[in-house]
């Protein structure tokens, strides 16, 4: 295999396959979940923490300014949501108090959040 | 615990979960809890729900950092070709969405992330594919396409957990080792 080095420093050779998904990646589905109702949010701290790899691994793709990040929430994400305001709305809901229920709702919210805030490119120029 | 499920008092039968016992993991918490549930269980609700959207809020601060973000994003031309990486593939939304894509013609590569299965028998990457593909009355032909890439590692880790070194041909594109973080 041919590899050709841009720029001055050299990747890890175990770290191929990596670098060369980050050169051509444009679509990313994060849909990998810990499936538990029984458990408290703490314990979905690992999905959590994969949730920001994959922005950042969006951030430092070569398509990152094009790129599509979709992530597979739950209805679990809005367990406290207040019927009387109307349906809960289709884009990010900033009060954390709506998806207080069960940890794999709270995870699934906290990664909406997560996502959200990683992917603003205002967050890096303030 | 039951007693309290039972209870005549609606909010204080509400405060229990299936997840009350995790949540108050010893004696003296979930005695506490209890006590508080029978008491006044109206005020703590309200605390619980405060207290539990606070250890969101932490959560969530935790893991948004700004430090970590790349000073600019890059500013390559749209390709219209799909390069597409999914992760849980091995699940049952996430076995459709493989089969979805490889079955579109404007879909260069799908690469797939899944954990390795765990336990005493380490079960093939493609078997468990094929295994969820057959229980969903998916084409394990499927399977066989080039361009799909199966990859096992854990986004929780380090370069998203990937070991060992993956040959591939079809990223025509040389890849930017100037940042190798």
């Amino acid at each position: 295999m041919h590899i050709l080095f841009l720029g001055g420093t050299i990747a890890k050779k175990t770290h191929v396959g990596f670098f060369q998904m980050r050169s051509c990646v444009n679509v990313i589905i994060h849909n990998a979940w810990r499936l538990d109702f029984n458990l408290s949010l703490s314990s979905f701290e690992s999905n959590i923490r994969g949730t920001s790899h994959l922005v950042e691994f969006a951030r430092n793709a070569r398509y990152a300014s094009s790129l599509k990040f979709l992530f597979t929430s739950s209805v679990t994400s809005a367990s406290s949501w207040d019927q009387s305001k109307g349906s809960y709305p289709e884009d990010v809901v900033l009060d954390a108090g709506y998806a207080v229920g069960n940890g794999y709702g709270e995870s699934k919210y906290v990664a909406e959040r997560v996502s959200t805030l990683l992917s603003k490119k205002e967050a890096i120029e303030g | 615990m039951g007693a309290l499920q039972a209870s005549e008092s609606p909010s204080a039968s509400r405060l229990v979960t299936p997840s009350t016992i995790y949540e108050h993991s010893t004696v003296a918490k979930l005695a506490s809890f209890v006590v508080g549930a029978v008491v006044n269980p109206d005020r703590l609700e309200s605390v619980t729900v405060t207290s539990r959207a606070d250890e969101i809020e932490k959560m969530i601060k935790k893991y948004s950092s700004a430090e970590r973000l790349p000073p600019a994003l890059s500013t390559v031309a749209d390709t219209t070709e799909v390069v597409v990486l999914i992760t849980g593939t091995t699940g049952n939304l996430g076995a459709q969405l493989v089969d979805v894509f490889l079955r579109d013609g404007r879909v260069k590569k799908v690469y797939t992330l899944n954990r390795p299965s765990g336990g005493e028998k380490k079960k093939d990457i493609k078997a468990r594919h094929a295994e969820r593909f057959v229980d969903k009355g998916l084409d394990v032909v499927l399977l066989l396409d080039e361009r799909l890439v199966l990859l096992e590692g854990d986004a929780s880790g380090d370069h998203l957990g990937l070991s060992g070194e993956v040959y591939e041909e079809v990223c025509a594109y040389p890849f930017f080792g100037g940042d190798n973080r």
